[in-house]
């Protein structure tokens, strides 16, 4: 009872364990591969969003850094034309100024031509010395006066000329019409006098005298003209003159074209005003306050046209042109000037804003500078608080605009200028980009630009799709904003661009600031975790950090959403799972439990019982088929009790009938029934019948081969005396062959002693041969050797032999120099005094040649020893080459006999060698024979040992086969199984074949 | 060969006997103006029949002149020991011939050591017998120092040719 309790509380276990399974396994099915699709989503959503956000972000800096030099470069196109404009205007204004200038010079010129030459006609008329002559004389100067004066007047007048002065030829004033200049007052008396230069001048010929102060005129300045009248050759006295001060006032004040500020002017050489400026109501002509030290006037006094930018006398900048006057007797520079603001400014009818300022606002700049080479703004369009100051010395002289100014003058190149708080600006922020306008390499005018700072902020806040947290900007090398964060407002701070507070030390910065681009994901100024892209922006001197960010919380927002998405997703399915689990599992576990109910019933043998079907599918049919099969059981045991009992019946019978069979009685036979033992007793009977057969058999055989066992005995023992006869025998063969083993062994290595010794003496012969060969080889190169010395030596006699023929023809020579010397003293002899000096050249001439025949002499001398000495060498060479060439014949015929030797010894080695093999055969032959005689010999001693062996065995077997005959003697057979045969002992003696 | 104080200069050419029977050094004399020119080496053409002094005829600027062993002439020849001859083309001086008296030349075959020298008229003259020459062909013999000095009569031995025994 306790035992069926205990399996029911089993069966009630595993029904409830398969339900867990079931639910285990089914959630894990479920949950595995969704938390691997959520987990992988997650993963791959994450970092594709990431990488996403990333090439946004670099897409958006390309962009960014792109349209910023974009921007720069445009800005510096602009101020290259700007300065290319300046340049234009400037040579414009300079060409306009030339032909101003040039027309003026010629307008000055002519009314000096004309002056001259109206004078000189004027000098020389009649009438003129008439009146000149009148007005000398007392009596008749008042008439001549009253005559003349109105006609001087009027003459005057015409040529514009301030007033004439008669002049004595002793320098006292004859007549004047010059208020100044009292008559009878002697223009002598002090020669420093304008006046009294004229007069000097004038006594030769018609000629000008440069404005001067005049001390008889009050200090006030003079220029005449002066010219001599003359009578003939007589000169009857001068007359001078006087230029108005203002003569060519109509001229330099006609100011077409020279805008506001133009004007022109003339200078003399002593830098001092030929003309009044049109810049003061006072008078400048000739006034030592008014000198006009510039370098125009230096070149034009210097005769050099030209133009040029130059402080002028008013320490104004202005464009200069020059051009001396070409006039007799004048050095005056001609120059118009216009001031540089004018000139480089222009402004179109009409219009409200001059070129620049039309530029600027065009292209929204903030401002446009021109500035002097000193640093001096003389042009702002925006006129702020740096108009017409020095940016260098000035009150903005720490600005960024400065420093820029001065980089351009110093570099003479185009410069830009980080953005900085600009004073003059309101301290806002501000860049500038300067350009020098070079003329002969030297900076003659400083364009700048105020940068649109707010353009570089539009450019920066373009980040179209990094979402609502991106922000685009740029850091300085001081890791100040540059540009207005886009998320300022989200972190309460008003402005970044330039805010010391707001220093952006973070590692983007800092990588693009050296230069280097990434990607990553980085805090930020702000302190926020984003992902960042950044690269280095630089433009000129502009060294830059461009950094664009997006927030990682706004990236990673899809992802979240994503995240929770699945786990809500996830739950639900866990809890759909666990519901569907349960109806599944409950639905198996009932059906299981009644088939087991059901087996529990069966064990107790009770096979009436069936399972209770619940089910219609696999476990519904099992619990059926389970019924069906105990049923089938049941009837299975019945039918199975009922044959046993009967198979029972018949083994108590068989065993009955063959119990005799255990005493011998061979005789005996099993009944035959029709049930299973009926088979067993058929075949027991024959086997029975079989037995008795082979025990007759074993009867018969068994009494034959004890008969046959003693014959074979005796013939085996007969057999084993004559086997160890024979062994006897061959044991003394192998002794005898043993011994001549031994001696043909000995005769072996004695051959072998032989062949080794000859292959010695072939080696001898062979290394002789070598020797001998070596010895005829070195012979031949001896040979060879004294050949070439001797053929050497040979040459050498030639040459010996050239080298005196040589010295024959030097001492041929020597000798006709001796004789034409000899020649030369006897017809200098003969010549007497003349011939003196010929002499003494003939004398020379003979002492050349004698030193020179005296030297071919001892050449000759020379050549004679050493043909002598080659002579002997070569006679010496000839022995030495007979004997090389008959140690050379000896070697040869000791190396034929070595030859020879050394064949024969080949031969005999060979012999030899052939004879040490052969008896090295023989003596392994003698020794396989001799093994062989021995094996024989054992043999032998086996085979008799065996012989006896077999003997002893032969009489075992019969006494076996005895015994076997008393064994099978008990067995009780029938009469026909005991056949028995006797073998004949001449069959016997066949079969053995043995021997007699 | 004036016989004053004054330093004439003369060309002597010595002859290969070492020595005259007296013991001294014997040279030809001949005037700077008689000697035209000093040859080495011409080529002589032998004539048939000539005596054994002159050596033949050899052409010279265009003129066809003798050649004169003076020393066989002189029969003071000594042994030449490879020594090198010199033909000396020398003024003959006015000779009567056929055609009237003209400047004849002749070449002479002489030792190789001829010397310009001046001498003095401090020598004086010696008889011709003491240095055993015919007198006929000197014109005059002097001593000087340890040297004896002949000045050929070239005119008689040209003229006189055919009386030498050959």
């Amino acid at each position: 009872m306790a035992e069926k309790s205990t399996k029911n509380i089993t069966r009630k276990n595993a029904g409830m364990g398969i339900r867990i399974k079931l639910l285990f396994w089914l959630l894990l099915i479920a949950l595995i591969p969704m938390g691997l699709i959520g987990v992988t989503s997650y993963s791959l959503s994450s970092s594709s969003l990431e990488k996403q956000s990333f090439d946004n972000l670099e897409s958006m800096l390309n962009l960014q850094r792109q349209t910023l030099e974009d921007y720069f470069s445009e800005r510096t196109r602009n101020l290259e034309n700007l300065v290319d404009d300046v340049q234009i205007l400037k040579e414009k204004e300079f060409a306009k100024m030339t032909a101003i200038k040039m027309q003026k010079e010629k307008q000055v010129s002519s009314f000096f031509e004309l002056r001259f030459r109206d004078i000189a006609t004027f000098v020389t008329a009649s009438q003129q010395k008439e009146a000149f002559t009148a007005l000398s004389s007392l009596d008749s100067f008042q008439e001549a006066n009253n005559k003349y004066s109105t006609y001087f007047k009027g003459w005057l007048n015409d040529q514009g000329l301030e007033s004439l002065i008669m002049v004595g030829t002793d320098g006292r004033v004859i007549y004047s019409t010059d208020e100044g200049i009292d008559m009878g007052s002697s223009l002598t008396v002090e020669k420093g006098t304008p006046e009294f230069a004229a007069y000097d001048k004038g006594r030769k010929q018609v000629a000008f005298t440069d404005f001067v102060r005049s001390s008889l005129r009050e200090d006030a300045p003079a220029a005449y003209f002066s010219a001599p009248v003359k009578q003939g050759e007589t000169t009857l006295g001068v007359i001078l003159f006087r230029l108005p001060n203002n003569a060519f006032a109509d001229i330099m004040q006609e100011r077409t074209s020279l805008g506001e500020t133009g004007e022109t002017y003339m200078v003399g050489p002593d830098g001092m005003f030929r003309t009044d400026s049109r810049y003061f109501e006072e008078s400048t002509l000739i006034r030592q306050d008014f000198l006009v030290d510039t370098e125009s006037v230096a070149e034009g006094l210097a005769d050099i046209t030209g133009e040029r930018v130059i402080i002028n006398y008013r320490g104004e900048y202005v464009l200069s042109s020059y051009v001396p006057v070409s006039v007799e007797g004048l050095s005056w520079v001609l120059i118009v000037e216009i001031d540089q603001v004018e000139a480089m400014t222009p402004r179109q009818k009409g219009q409200e804003l001059d070129y620049f300022a039309a530029y600027a606002k065009k292209y929204g700049y903030p401002d446009l500078y021109l500035l002097e080479p000193d640093g001096y703004i003389f042009y702002s369009a925006a006129h702020h608080g740096d108009y017409r100051t020095n940016i260098l010395t000035g009150e903005f002289k720490d600005s960024s605009f400065s420093k820029t100014v001065q980089t351009v003058l110093e570099n003479k190149k185009m410069v830009i200028s980080d953005i900085n708080h600009y004073q003059a600006a309101d301290n806002k922020a501000a860049s500038f980009l300067a350009m020098p306008f070079l003329q002969d390499d030297q900076v003659s005018m400083i364009v700048a630009l105020r940068l649109p700072i707010q353009q570089i902020n539009a450019i920066m806040a373009t980040h179209g799709g990094l979402g609502g947290t991106g922000d685009s900007y740029l850091v300085g090398s001081d890791k100040l904003w540059r540009t207005e964060s886009l998320q300022a407002k989200n972190h309460n701070v008003k402005s970044t661009s330039l805010n010391p507070k707001l220093k952006v030390d973070t590692k983007p910065v800092r990588e693009a600031l050296a230069g280097k681009s990434g990607t990553g994901i980085t805090v930020n100024g702000f302190g926020d975790t984003v992902l960042a892209s950044w690269k280095p922006f630089s433009f000129q001197d502009l060294n830059w950090a461009i950094v664009n960010e997006v927030s990682q919380a706004e990236i990673s927002k899809p992802v979240t959403k994503l995240l929770n998405t699945s786990l809500m997703l996830a739950a639900g399915g866990v809890v759909a799972v666990l519901l569907l689990s349960f109806l599944v599992s409950g639905g198996i576990t009932r059906q299981v439990g009644a088939i087991m109910s059901a087996m529990s019933r069966v064990e107790t043998g009770d096979y009436d019982t069936r399972a209770e079907v619940i089910s219609n599918d696999e476990l519904g049919t099992m619990a059926s088929s389970f019924n069906e099969m105990i049923g089938t059981t049941k009837d299975l045991i019945t039918d199975r009790q009922e044959e046993h009992d009967q198979l029972q019946q018949s083994i108590m019978e068989l065993l009955m009938d063959i119990s005799a069979l255990s005493e011998g009685d061979m005789t005996v036979r099993a009944t035959v029934h029709e049930d299973a033992t009926g088979t067993v007793a058929d075949s027991l009977n024959m086997m029975l019948e079989e037995l008795s057969l082979a025990i007759a058999k074993i009867k018969k055989y068994s009494e034959e081969v004890g008969v046959t066992a003693n014959t074979l005995s005796s013939s085996t023992d007969k057999l084993a005396v004559r086997s160890d006869a024979q062994a006897e025998l061959v044991t003394g063969a192998v002794r005898e062959i043993n011994k001549m083993t031994k001696a043909i062994g000995e005769a072996a290595m004695r051959a072998q002693a032989s062949a080794e010794t000859s292959a010695l003496s072939t080696i001898a012969a062979t290394e002789g041969t070598k020797a001998v060969e070596d010895t005829g080889r070195a012979m031949d190169a001896i040979r060879g050797n004294v050949q070439d010395t001797a053929r050497a030596i040979k040459r050498l006699g030639e040459s010996s032999q050239e080298i005196s023929d040589f010295a024959r023809t030097i001492n041929e020579i020597s000798d006709r120099t001796s004789i034409l010397a000899l020649n030369a003293s006897i017809q200098a002899a003969a010549a007497g005094e003349e011939g003196r000096g010929f002499a003494v050249v003939a004398e020379e001439i003979q002492r050349l040649s004698e030193r020179s025949a005296g030297s071919t002499r001892q050449i000759d001398t020379l050549v004679r020893n050493i043909l002598g000495e080659i002579s002997d060498a070569g006679v010496s060479m000839d022995s030495s080459i007979q004997e090389v060439v008959r140690g050379t014949k000896l070697s040869e015929d000791a190396l034929a006999k070595l030859n020879d030797i050394n064949t024969r010894s080949a031969e005999v080695t060979e012999l030899i060698g052939a004879v040490s093999r052969t008896t090295n055969e023989q003596a392994t032959s003698s020794g396989e024979v001799a093994k062989t005689m021995n094996e024989i010999g054992v043999i032998s001693t086996e085979s008799a040992r065996e012989t006896r062996t077999s003997s002893t065995s032969i009489r075992d077997m019969a006494h076996v086969a005895d015994e076997m005959l008393q064994a099978v003697a008990i067995f009780k057979l029938n009469a026909d199984n005991t056949g028995s045969q006797s073998i004949e002992a001449d069959d016997l003696s066949i079969l053995l074949g043995e021997d007699s | 060969m004036n016989k004053t104080t004054s330093i004439d200069k003369v060309v002597a050419v010595r002859v290969r006997q070492q020595v005259s029977e007296d013991g001294r050094r014997l040279f030809f004399l001949f005037t700077p103006g008689q000697v035209e020119e000093v040859l080495s080496d011409i080529v002589v053409q032998p004539l048939p029949f000539a005596p054994a002094f002159l050596q033949g005829l050899t052409y010279w600027r265009e003129s066809l002149l003798p050649v004169i062993d003076l020393e066989e002439r002189f029969a003071i020849k000594g042994e030449e020991n490879g020594g090198v001859s010199r033909f000396v083309v020398v003024r003959v001086g006015a000779m009567e011939n056929e055609a009237g008296g003209e400047v004849f030349r002749c070449v002479l075959k002489l030792s190789d050591e001829i010397f310009p020298m001046d001498i003095s008229a401090s020598g004086f003259v010696v008889e011709n017998k003491d240095i055993g020459i015919e007198p006929s062909l000197v014109r005059g013999t002097y001593r000087l120092n340890e040297n004896s000095y002949i000045v050929p009569n070239l005119v008689y031995i040209l003229q006189n040719q055919s009386d030498v025994e050959r």
